[in-house]
């Protein structure tokens, strides 16, 4: 006969055998009424064929063949395969960690400690790099990024492209996009509220922006043209600065100089499409410097939706197409262009953030290895204690596999306990995260770390794994047939032996894993050190920097500006306590910078360099602390119509004229076409600590002018009421101009530090837990080593050897373990060190120093350990062991 | 009292036996027991310890569905009907038993 049955038949008897699972017990009714009624309707036959009741009964039952029996038949029928055993076995494993509460209660936080340290450093990775932006239909959503080269400038949400170039985009690819709106969003709006000039981060936007990411107000309307005076509010700003007056709508407020009406707030949560959220939204036009009646030239990145139906490659082919056919401006070359799906972090911090988090995991899944592998020991332990009873299972004709599920069921319940706790201890962590503080100038991060629905299925995935992997071997040890001497009482000295063996292997792995983990650890405390201190290039100790924007030219053009300027430095340099004061359009490691293409105009066939450059004035360098290692910097000699002058950093001397000193020669570059070089630095660091030496160009604020500068002043001892005084000076100037990043340079650069001030604080935590488990871990395996020998010590004590021979050989053995445990971590430690070097600042991976004292410290502390054990074998009496029968 | 001469129903015959039963009407686990006996004229027996795993296995594969009824003597009482997944196989099986039975009798009576 066939008997086919397709994968729809299995599956019905899977659900109705789930369902079964969940309703047993009305199951169980119904199948015992069921099996009632078939003994009554049998007896009542035999009843009616002439037999008394009682006899009729019996028969019936008889015929049944046992009613018991059927019922277990039927159960067992309505059992899932895999399911319901595993529960079984679970229970029993839960039963039987109850009976030693105090230690399954360490052994689960143990764990917990583990998992939480592995979860909360996922619920980042998820925030950051997994999670899709929470807007309506977001997989449709794509940023239109150019591959630009020349006069460039990117923004966070990546390359801008003038609003010209946007339009045409708009215009032109109508077939692809729904709509195609333009952003931008600046860090710092200078918003004028009734009571004071704040400055805050906010976006300038096209008029569908709201529409094409499909966000509605929570408050009023948002704006839907170009360049209405309107703008919207975050709900945060507006709860912050209104108290979520509903009042606040038909309110003018002032952005950057221009008086706008508020016209709505948007919902909670929603702060545009990046990690730095915008606390205020207007038309391009608000934020555009008008000329006046000429169209707003503002720089955007063009954000659209999708077409239904139009797929992302045919877009991105479209787009591509467009951008080489739309003529860019002068002194820009665009290559190409592609389609990115919007994210929480730009493409381009998404390789360096995946790394940074990458590696962060790796050393919570370190600290998880760890506690696993002291669990483990622990198992290991506990099946050594309890052999004979389960010899005397195996001996009484339980299966090996069944007794091995027992024991891994023991350890998965474990598991299961800790690994509860450990999304509670994750739950905390990423509050704790969430809180933590960032230096009071940086712009308002909106992310949430909380753990969702991907974060718990990887806890519960990872803690299942580990728990598996590390409850497999202390169990298939423990249920290994050796039933004859595990049988015998007393015989405690022979057997097991391997499986000591086995505990040791273990506690030689913690070891080493915490050897890993504390150099690693180790590693990013000492480059942060060093970060501060070497390579910068300028020395920040005692300077302030506070960042000054005028605005459009409206307000000022550029006459007004300099004296501005100038006024300002002036009043600074007056300040009590002040020793220099300098501008520079940008301040230096706060991770902004603009870049373009340097050549030498006397020599076309030296390749042009790409370099960064700011503008500074005169008594910069001496106010930063630059050394000026050839020529000058520049002085009050440089001023608008004398030559024009340049200083360059030793990268690009060494690109331009290799083995040259160039004063006197002359680089072209910057919208300059001739400037000399009339001195060079050090090359240091300018956009971001960990960047690779930059090449880069200082060109007097003179002779090249911007709307905005930072501020810098030396003040040691004086850096607070210099702050004050600058803000001061600023507000009695024109108190619509707001101040933008501003801060002691130190705190500004520890901006830039904070990830891995950050990473190294929480490596830090990691590698204190991994130390501690590893410690845990030695001292249970020697303890429980002495213990079992104590006949044998208590021997050889009557034998004649001295306390000090039998201190001597515990805390060899303990010595061991670590010795072997140290040689693997610090080659771990190695490989780990070489792959993160690109984090490390200031410091050599394999940094001699670190890699010597963190093995010392592992040794110590594995021998610290061991003491305890080594002086209970000590006080081993002979008479004690004679008596131990 | 059982026949006699009645013999056990044969393994695997019996869920073709209780499909077949209950493609006449839907029925408790003891009428269906019952009829198989009637229409077998007392020959064939169903072992009562081997009808409930069936009823439930064919319950599982979706073949059959119950419900809880009350019998003429208004007792109640799980009935169970043929779903139409049920009557397609009794179908191919009830084929596929014939297939069967035909090549054995042909082998029995090969000379």
């Amino acid at each position: 006969m066939t008997r086919r049955r397709g994968p729809r038949a299995f599956l019905s008897g899977l659900v109705a055998r789930t369902r079964d699972l969940f309703l047993r017990r009305s199951a169980d009714r119904d199948m015992e009424e069921e099996l009632r009624f078939h003994i009554d309707m049998e007896t009542d036959k035999l009843v009616r064929s002439g037999l008394d009741p009682a006899e009729a009964r019996r028969r019936a039952l008889v015929a049944f063949g046992g009613v018991e029996r059927q019922r277990d038949r039927l159960r067992e029928g309505r059992r899932l395969p895999f399911v319901e055993p595993l529960l079984a076995d679970l229970r029993f494993g839960f039963r039987s960690l109850g009976r030693q509460p105090g230690l399954s209660l360490v052994a689960a936080v143990t764990i917990a400690v583990g998992v939480g340290a592995t979860t909360t450093v996922f619920s980042a990775v998820n925030a950051l790099l997994l999670r899709p932006l929470p807007l309506p239909g977001v997989e449709r959503l794509v940023s239109v990024i150019e591959s630009r080269r020349g006069e460039v400038s990117t923004g966070i949400e990546g390359p801008l492209i003038p609003y010209d170039r946007y339009l045409a985009y708009r215009d032109a690819a109508g077939d692809v996009f729904a709509s195609l709106a333009a952003h931008r969003l600046d860090q710092s709006v200078a918003l004028r509220l009734p009571q004071a000039t704040v400055s805050v981060s906010g976006t300038f936007t096209s008029g569908d922006y709201f529409r094409t990411l499909g966000v509605q107000p929570v408050l009023g309307r948002t704006y839907a043209s170009d360049d209405a005076a309107e703008a919207v509010l975050s709900h945060a700003l507006w709860t912050s600065r209104f108290g979520r007056d509903p009042d606040v709508l038909g309110r003018t407020i002032g952005l950057d100089g221009r008086e706008v009406t508020v016209v709505g707030v948007a919902p909670a949560g929603f702060g545009g499409t990046t990690l730095m959220a915008s606390e205020v939204w207007a038309p391009v036009g608000v934020g555009a410097r008008h000329n006046a009646g000429v169209r707003p030239t503002l720089p955007v990145v063009p954000l659209g939706r999708l077409r239904p139906g139009v797929p992302f490659e045919r877009a991105a082919a479209a787009v591509d197409a467009l951008a080489r056919r739309i003529p860019p401006e002068e002194n820009v070359t665009v290559q190409a262009a592609r389609l990115e799906r919007p994210s929480t972090l730009p493409a381009e911090a998404r390789g360096p953030a995946g790394g940074f988090l990458g590696m962060l995991l790796g050393m919570a899944v370190l600290v998880l290895l760890i506690a696993a592998a002291n669990i483990a020991g622990v198992m290991l332990a506990r099946g050594f204690a309890r052999r004979r009873e389960i010899a005397v299972r195996l001996a009484m004709g339980a299966g090996r596999g069944r007794v091995v599920r027992h024991l891994l069921a023991e350890s998965l319940a474990l598991f299961a306990i800790g690994g509860l706790l450990g999304v509670g201890l994750a739950w905390l962590g990423t509050g704790w995260l969430a809180r933590i503080e960032l230096p009071p100038q940086a712009p308002p991060v909106l992310l949430d770390l909380a753990p969702d629905g991907r974060v718990l299925a990887f806890a519960a995935l990872l803690t299942g794994l580990t728990g598996v992997l590390f409850g497999l071997a202390p169990a298939l040890r423990a249920s290994r047939p050796d039933l004859i001497p595990a049988l015998k009482t007393g015989t405690a000295g022979s057997v097991g032996g391997e499986g000591g063996r086995l505990r040791a292997l273990f506690v030689g792995a913690q070891v080493a894993l915490a050897v890993t983990l504390l150099l690693t650890g180790t590693l990013f405390a000492r480059s942060l050190q060093m970060g501060l201190r070497t390579e910068l290039g300028f020395e920040p100790e005692g300077v302030v920097a506070a960042t000054v924007s005028l605005g459009s030219p409206l307000d000022y053009d550029e006459d007004e500006g300099r004296a501005f300027f100038d006024e300002l430095l002036g009043r600074v340099r007056a300040q009590p306590g002040v020793e220099r004061a300098g501008l520079s359009r940008i301040v230096l490691v706060s991770g902004s910078s603009s870049s373009d293409n340097v050549r030498r105009p006397d020599a076309p066939d030296v390749p042009e360099v790409n370099a960064s450059y700011t503008l500074v004035s005169p008594d910069y360098f001496e106010t930063m602390g630059i050394e000026v290692l050839a020529g000058r910097g520049i002085t009050e000699a440089d001023v608008r119509g004398s030559p024009r002058v340049a200083v360059i950093n030793r990268a690009l001397a060494d690109r331009l004229w290799p083995g040259e000193i160039p004063l006197g020669h002359v680089i072209e570059g910057f919208g300059v076409e001739a400037a000399e070089v009339v001195g060079v630095t050090g090359t240091g660091r300018y956009a971001l600590i960990t960047e690779q030496p930059r090449p880069f160009v200082f060109l007097p604020f003179a002779q090249v002018y911007r709307s905005s500068a930072a501020i810098h002043a030396r003040a040691p001892g004086a850096e607070g009421a210099t702050l004050r005084a600058i803000a001061d000076e600023v507000r009695s100037l024109d108190p619509d101009v707001a101040l933008g990043l501003s801060g002691p340079l130190p705190e500004l650069i520890g901006f830039a530090l904070f990830p891995q001030r950050f990473a190294a604080q929480l490596v830090g935590a990691f590698g204190l837990a991994g130390l501690l488990l590893a410690a845990l871990g030695i001292y249970g395996v020697l303890a429980f080593h002495v213990a079992r020998r104590t006949r044998e010590l208590g021997v050889r004590r009557a034998l004649g050897a001295t306390r000090a021979r039998v201190i001597g050989g515990v805390v060899r053995q303990g010595a061991l373990i670590a010795a072997a445990g140290c040689v693997v971590g610090l080659a771990g430690g190695a490989a780990a060190a070489m792959a993160v070097r690109s984090l490390l600042v200031g410091i050599r991976p394999l940094d001699p120093l670190t890699f010597a004292a963190v093995p010392v410290a592992i040794l110590a502390v594995a021998l610290l350990a061991s003491g305890l054990p080594a002086l209970r074998a000590s006080a081993v009496e002979a008479s004690q062991a004679l008596r131990w029968e | 009292m059982p026949d006699p001469n009645a013999s056990d129903v044969l393994r695997g015959t019996l869920d073709l036996l209780i499909l077949k039963v209950l493609s006449l009407e839907p029925m408790h686990g003891w009428g269906i027991s019952q009829r198989i006996q009637e229409l077998s004229d007392g020959l064939l027996d169903v072992n009562q310890g081997s009808l409930y795993p069936a009823l439930q296995r064919l319950e599982h594969r979706g073949w059959i569905a119950s419900r809880w009824g009350t019998t003429e003597n208004n007792r109640r009482a799980k009935y169970y009907r043929l779903t139409t997944e049920g009557s397609a196989g009794l179908g191919a099986e009830a084929e596929s038993w014939r297939r069967y039975t035909g090549v054995v009798d042909g082998i029995l009576e090969a000379t």
